[in-house]
């Protein structure tokens, strides 16, 4: 889902590749019983089962009662049998330190293995002048160019247009030291990022992989500049950077590990040990004090993952945010007055409009600037691709005039919409019970929902015009026939509302793929799938608490003698919606569709819903549903618990 | 059942969001460290895949914490690290260039240790034409254009470059 399909940064990666780390280790004979000494006191201790051990070699306790490591690299291991013996690795690994040193010092275990070394020395206390002298050359460099202070976990938000990023991502940022006389840039900072490399162009063959682990995982790092540049730029994403409050000693052992991940790779999945997974295990790895993967459910979303860092007290001791690049460009027309506007809308046209005779500089370079970002929102994959193009070419000229007038620009006054940091969100899953009428018979209602938001949840910590379902389900049960049925079911749900602004003007969509119940003279009472797409355009007061919007709709539904034609059923039609949030945890959702069926018993399927849904406690809601349909009417009253 | 459950799932998802889209783009290759250079395309503005240049995913180890290759490194200040800034940055870089101030030009002025910073931003903005000489020019001509011009102004006391 999330899955970072980027391996942006192999750009910068790869070729510096060194061999596999060596798996036959000479031990200098002088050293074989002080090397011998030493795991027979690891086993003593059982340092093999320590929590700081299994956590840095990542293993798992599997359904056996035995180990097995998550890390799928050969290179991760010093025994041919580490990934599953946490003793044998570690013996390996004492071993390995002691080792002659063969070929590139870079392979040798002192250099490939930081982490461990400082923990079992720590433990076991080795003997420094046994150890064999090593150069760690590409290693030190890498801490030195990270430079680390403090480690930052950073949240790039929902991102509906993409499948793999419509949950948000996870990355960790490292931050650099001041040094003297420089002012510090967060820009120079280093991002650590884990993602899966694709290797597939084939959807279904995407999805299947990434569900099954058959993509590779690994951590990559680069400038935070490239996240920056990707995430705010180019996608118009949010960041949200959580601070983490660790010592010194636990920064430096973060980025120890880092270097350890470096050799290896994991396999992917998608719902569980994905980007958000692993990188909360980097951090368990490094600092034995936090439990944060403890703290997660299934599936991992990258969200929980800051809703986990956020409930270990004291653990964030700050949170920043970067605005997207929509946003910057919202701040820079916000100011503009009617003849700036009008202008602008000129310069959109025709970059070489000259500037109204009486307007200020100050007010002409606004406007310019504005013009600027407006030109970087829309185009932004041409801009990132360096075409030639009309566009390109239209932001070029208005650049140059911008520059020839010579005022500099104020920074952009710096906002931090704190209602919006993702870690307030309400929970991922959701599971309701109700009971209501339809026509003249009762039901009960169970409701369930694996992943995250729909229109009528609370929108704290969320994007307010924005449907995100995973599985959202609904079975009933009739208590006058004694049966028990699937009412509605979605494989995913999706509505991205993008109200119309004077500067935007995008098309909203809506995708549902599920199956629902229905009872009409086509089919009376039976279950069918059912694909729905709809587009059109959405309108919204500033605050986009009332936001209304009208769509053309097609929808395909599919059982087997469902249409006179066969087994399909295909409507064209409208779809309108209304949602009015009285509060933010007081939300009234209002929708109605109508749809023709081509040759179709049924020629038309008319229906209209209300929900009212209230958010009385934190994570519990009393939800109000009436609805009408061709077939008659029915109203519920459920109780939604987000877990 | 939970990976029955999410792998219906993530089918039915992955074959609504992805039109199955050029994982290989053609005429893509290590063009310096520009943004665009790792790009992929974006077809019907739904799918936006980034990708790598290398053989990441064909390698049997892949050691993924690695720097300095394709000039694109972490190197210290050095003239490479101006230009890296630059070709990466450049879109942004172009900007603040225009308004004569933003975060990518205080950036570059630490990067290319610059002793009077402040002076950076109006010296970059006035001598926009003379870095730009049009839209599409590469990113590698961008970071030399600008390195030469960071060079030329002796009063922005620039000593990071070479």
């Amino acid at each position: 889902m999330y899955v970072r399909l980027v391996s942006f940064f192999a750009v910068l990666s790869i070729t510096a590749c060194a061999g596999a780390v060596q798996h036959q280790f000479e031990v200098p004979s002088q050293n074989v019983d002080h090397v011998q000494g030493l795991v027979a006191q690891a086993k003593k201790q059982g340092l093999a089962k320590h929590k700081r051990w299994l956590r840095l070699v990542h293993y798992e306790s599997n359904f056996w009662g035995g180990h097995k490591s998550e890390a799928d690299g050969s290179g991760f291991f010093l025994d041919a049998d580490g990934k599953d013996e946490p003793a044998r690795e570690l013996a390996a690994t004492i071993r390995g330190f002691y080792s002659k040193v063969k070929g590139d010092h870079g392979n040798h275990p002192l250099c490939a293995f930081p982490a461990r070394f400082e923990w079992l020395d720590q433990v076991l206390h080795f003997d420094k002048a046994r150890l064999p002298e090593v150069e760690c050359e590409k290693r030190d460099k890498f801490f030195a160019s990270l430079n680390a202070e403090s480690v930052s976990l950073v949240f790039s938000s929902y991102y509906l247009a993409s499948a793999a990023s419509a949950f948000g991502h996870t990355f960790l940022r490292i931050n650099k030291r001041d040094t003297e006389g420089e002012e510090r840039s967060e820009l120079l900072d280093t991002g650590i990022n884990y993602s899966a490399t694709v290797d597939t162009d084939n959807a279904v063959l995407y999805a299947f992989k990434g569900l099954v682990g058959l993509f590779r995982g690994s951590f990559l790092q680069m400038p935070y500049y490239y996240k920056v540049r990707e995430y705010n730029d180019y996608e118009s994403r949010d960041l949200w950077s959580y601070e983490l409050n660790l010592t010194e000693e636990e920064v430096r052992r973060v980025v120890l590990h880092v270097w350890e991940l470096g050799r290896t790779h994991f396999d992917y999945y998608y719902l569980t040990e994905n980007c958000s997974y692993h990188v909360l295990g980097l951090l368990d790895a490094a600092v034995p004090r936090i439990d944060l993967r403890g703290e997660l459910g299934w599936p991992v979303l990258p969200a929980d993952t800051l809703k986990a860092v956020v409930a270990h007290k004291g653990l964030v001791s700050g949170l920043e945010f970067r605005p997207s690049l929509r946003r910057q460009a919202r701040e820079r027309t916000k100011s503009l007055g009617p003849a700036q506007n009008a202008w602008l809308a000129e310069l959109k046209q025709t970059p070489t409009s000259p500037a109204p005779a009486k307007m200020p500089v100050a007010e002409v370079a606004a406007t310019l600037d504005a013009a600027i970002d407006l030109m970087d929102m829309e185009h932004s994959e041409e801009l990132l691709k360096n075409k030639d193009t009309p566009a390109t070419n239209a932001r070029f000229e208005l650049m140059a005039r911008r520059a020839e007038l010579g005022l500099v620009s104020a920074p952009l006054k710096k906002s931090f919409p704190a209602l919006e940091a993702p870690h307030r969100a309400h929970r991922s899953r959701r599971l309701g019970l109700g009971s209501g009428l339809r026509d003249q018979d009762p039901f009960l209602a169970v409701h369930f929902r694996l992943a995250l938001h729909d229109l009528a949840d609370e929108t704290t910590g969320l994007p307010k015009l924005s449907q995100i379902q995973f599985l959202p389900t609904e079975a009933r049960y009739l208590p006058v026939t004694s049966e028990f049925r699937f009412e509605r079911f979605s494989l995913t749900n999706i509505i991205n509302l993008m109200p119309l602004r004077r500067y935007e003007r995008k098309l909203s969509w809506i995708v549902d793929v599920g199956g629902r119940r229905i009872r009409d003279k086509d089919c009376d009472d039976c279950f069918a799938g059912a694909f729905e797409f709809a587009t059109g355009y959405t309108l919204a007061t500033k605050s986009e608490s009332v936001a209304t919007w009208l769509m053309a709709d097609v929808e395909a539904m599919a059982r087997p003698g469902l249409d006179v034609l066969g087994p399909l059923r295909f409507g064209l039609g409208a779809r309108a919606g209304f949602r009015f949030a009285l509060h933010d945890k007081l939300i009234s959702l209002s929708q109605a569709k109508a749809l023709w069926y081509a040759k179709s018993d049924q020629t038309l399927g008319f229906e209209a819903s209300n929900t009212l849904r209230w958010f009385y406690m934190r994570n519990l809601a009393l939800n109000i549903d009436v609805k009408y349909r061709t077939d008659g009417l029915e109203a519920g009253l459920s109780t939604f618990l987000y877990y | 059942m939970k990976y029955v459950l999410s792998a219906v799932a993530a089918i039915a998802m992955m074959a609504v969001f992805f039109p199955t889209s050029e994982a290989q783009a053609d005429g893509y290759g290590p063009a310096g460290c520009g943004l665009g250079s790792i790009v992929i395309g974006n077809k019907a503005g739904i799918t936006q895949l980034f990708a790598g240049t290398t053989n990441g995913t064909s390698g049997n180890q892949s050691f993924g914490i690695t720097f300095g290759t394709l000039n694109c490194g972490l190197d210290g200040p050095t003239s490479g690290a101006v230009a890296n800034f630059v070709e990466a940055n450049r879109s942004a870089i172009a900007k603040d260039m225009a308004r004569g101030s933003g975060e990518t030009i205080s950036t570059l002025a630490t990067i290319a240790g610059c002793s009077n910073r402040a002076a950076v931003g109006s010296t970059l903005q006035k001598n926009f034409r003379k870095v730009f000489s049009s839209a599409a020019m590469s990113d590698k001509q961008v970071g030399l254009s600008l390195l030469n011009l960071l060079k030329q102004e002796k009063a922005l006391g620039c000593n990071k470059l070479s």
